[in-house]
């Protein structure tokens, strides 16, 4: 919410009516707990009834061996499927836990604080 | 319209941890990060490294537990600086409560500051605090399946210590398999088996201390 905030400001961005999140299937975030944080912590704020979208992303690991790049489970534990490596594959993504994008008014008020 | 961001949402933890960084490489000082479940001996680690080391290093200790100063009195009995955040129910350090809790520390001619988390295979592999290096403790009274179920901790760990060894008879705890996941998981990961209660085993966790001190340095 502070970033969000800031982003606001910063940007001098009309009343946001969505916020997209990046959640990477590593990242160790439940995506329930974010949307239950959200609807917990949201109302008698700016963004009191801003919807909230959570992309859950992919992890993504790159072969020890052969640099194949490949798609596993949160469990981390993966053959490569190209070549069966099952041993040190490095993480290409999966980690993230990012705010991707907002969804505003058109119209910015020109003076709009609130918090 | 839709306006782009991308931002991290752990942005502020990283900016601290940054600063924290800079702090500790103007300093040159190791920073570790323990982390293990409750109870896999952490502080017992502390204890006798601490002991152990006490005319080679100058080292502090900065303690993190739900509740209580138990943890802080006993590392501090070893005669070396201690400071406790109580984090009230908050499942991790983060580095602004590391942060702030410096400024209860005396850091010149510090060799090296242990961070010891809260005790939680999750959210602390989350939130750097500014180390150079995180330390996993695993213990043997635990399943031996650990790194399965947790992979991030000792994905992102450059020692794991398997703790306990003394009790082994007792237990069915696989070793073999606990150190293949786990390797698997990390191929550089450097696994100890030691006993903190007997001592057992923890002479290679010096070498490696001792190693990482000089590394540092540079």
């Amino acid at each position: 919410m502070n970033i969000l905030a800031d982003e606001r400001s910063k940007q001098n961005l009309g009343r946001i009516t969505k916020v997209t999140l990046q959640n990477g299937r590593l990242a160790g975030v439940v995506t329930d707990s974010i949307l239950f944080a959200w609807e917990a912590l949201t109302p008698g704020t700016q963004f009191e009834g801003c919807e909230i979208e959570v992309r859950e992303t992919p992890l993504v690991l790159r072969c020890f061996s052969c640099k194949h790049e490949f798609e596993a489970d949160s469990a981390m534990l993966a053959e490569c499927p190209e070549c069966g490596q099952e041993i040190g594959h490095a993480v290409v993504s999966g980690r993230e836990f990012l705010i991707e994008n907002v969804e505003v008014e058109d119209e910015s008020p020109d003076s709009d604080g609130g918090s | 319209m839709e306006i782009p961001v991308v931002r991290n949402v752990l942005e502020a933890n990283d900016r601290v941890a940054d600063e924290l960084k800079n702090l500790f490489a103007e300093k040159n000082i190791l920073v570790l990060n323990l982390m293990s479940s409750p109870g896999a001996g952490k502080t017992t680690l502390l204890e006798r490294t601490l002991t152990d080391l006490k005319n080679e290093f100058k080292m502090a200790v900065i303690e993190g537990d739900l509740q209580t100063v138990n943890d802080a009195r006993r590392v501090a009995a070893t005669g070396a600086q201690a400071v406790q955040i109580n984090t009230e129910g908050g499942c991790h350090l983060d580095s602004a409560q590391v942060r702030e809790s410096l400024k209860s520390l005396d850091l010149e001619g510090l060799d090296i500051l242990f961070v010891e988390n809260v005790g939680n295979l999750v959210c602390p592999a989350e939130f750097d605090v500014g180390e150079d290096h995180k330390i996993t403790l695993l213990s043997v009274t635990e399943g031996d399946d650990k790194p399965e179920k947790y992979p991030l901790m000792f994905h992102i760990s450059s020692v794991m210590l398997l703790n306990k060894s003394d009790l082994l008879p007792y237990v069915d705890f696989d070793v073999e398999s606990a150190k293949r996941h786990a390797s698997k998981l990390n191929k550089d990961l450097l696994m100890l088996t030691v006993s903190c209660r007997t001592g057992e085993g923890l002479e290679p966790w010096y070498e490696w201390l001792r190693k990482a001190r000089e590394a540092k340095k540079k």
